[in-house]
């Protein structure tokens, strides 16, 4: 056998460990964040940013304004220096989720969830990097499963220039 | 060692691999719980008495292990409550096990909402819920955590006979499974 052969099925024994690798991999992360991790912003301007975060396709999570009192609706914190005022968070309009046998749907996001955040800073503000940290509280559930609510916390950069 | 066994070699690794895959997302549906004792425990009620599992020996028990925010608990829970009158007679009991919530919530968001006639029991710490916990289900989770929403149901000698889930692929809000196998184990005993 030549080597070309004997690499191609190396290549294939590890695409299959890499395949059971992701595979596994998927069911351990309900959601990410996938950007914007920066945001160019003159002094005395203001922007709206959209943040966008990917919900595991085999998930849905509980939407932000939600009717029913007793679930735990999904939230957008900041933490940022005085420069960078944040406005009133926009969440999108959540989708109807039916769960079998059961009347009354509930109110979720799922897939790609893009939030808009106002943005404003202040004329006298200096020039320079400010991180606005932020964290996503939510509670996912699959078709039949839920699962404790976490928090995501992930990092914008605000480049006031 | 010749090409051709090489080529064997490396398609039975490749097969072993698929086979071992499968394996992996087959254990959600296997019943591999089945006739094993169901794990003791004592926790308080909403009183704060101690209700322990073997007070309940000699009886079917359907456990149902929940959470006030969880949409699916709180969709079964009233066919919890009318399985629980429909089968009191039948030497059939029902418990739920609420999971790290204090009691004061679990009250209110609860017992106060459903009106539950059967004990809601207090498992502060989780350790209760993830004794009941298959090992190899999604083990980057808590135990505890897998739990939730999951039925069970122990037939008077102590053994699990169900657990959903492990059996269902879909939501089951009015207990059809669950009942279905506890009527096949009345029927047989």
């Amino acid at each position: 056998m030549n080597f070309f052969k004997i690499n191609s099925y190396v290549h294939v024994c590890a695409l299959y460990l890499l395949l059971i690798t992701q595979v596994q991999a998927q069911t351990s992360s309900f959601v990410e964040f996938l950007g914007n991790t920066e945001v160019f912003i003159k002094p005395g301007g203001h922007k709206t940013v959209t943040l966008t975060f990917l919900i595991n396709e085999k998930y849905h999570i509980q939407g932000a304004f939600i009717d029913n009192e007793y679930l735990i609706p999904t939230r957008l914190t900041f933490t940022s220096k005085e420069e960078i005022v944040i406005g009133s968070v926009q969440f999108p309009a959540p989708h109807k989720f039916w769960m079998a046998s059961v009347d009354e749907p509930l109110e979720v996001f799922s897939n790609k969830l893009e939030i808009k955040v106002p943005l404003e800073v202040s004329k006298s503000s200096k020039r320079g990097v400010y991180p606005m940290k932020g964290s996503l509280y939510y509670q996912a559930c699959d078709s039949v499963k839920c699962y404790y609510p976490r928090n995501l916390d992930f990092e914008v950069k605000v480049l006031i220039q | 060692m010749n090409s051709r066994k090489i080529k064997a070699i490396l398609v039975l690794i490749g097969i072993a691999v698929c086979l071992l895959t499968i394996n992996i997302y087959s254990q959600t549906t296997d019943k591999g719980y089945n006739t094993q004792k169901a794990p003791t425990f004592i926790l308080s009620d909403l009183k704060g008495n101690p209700v322990s599992l073997d007070s309940y020996k000699g009886k079917f028990l359907v456990i149902h292990i929940a959470t006030t925010w969880c949409p699916f608990c709180n969709a079964e829970a009233p066919y919890l409550e009318q399985l629980n009158k429909d089968y009191k007679d039948k030497n059939v009991r029902v418990l739920i096990i609420d999971v790290k919530e204090p009691q004061e919530l679990v009250k209110s968001k609860l017992q106060d909402r459903f009106q539950f006639t059967f004990p809601v029991l207090l498992d502060s710490d989780g350790a209760v819920a993830a004794s009941f916990a298959p090992k190899d289900v999604l083990p980057e989770l808590a135990r505890d955590e897998i739990m939730l929403a999951s039925n069970l149901l122990i037939a008077p000698d102590g053994t699990i006979q169900f657990m959903s889930l492990l059996d269902s692929k879909n939501f089951d809000a009015k207990l059809v499974g669950l009942k279905a196998k506890l009527d096949e184990l009345l029927q047989n005993q």
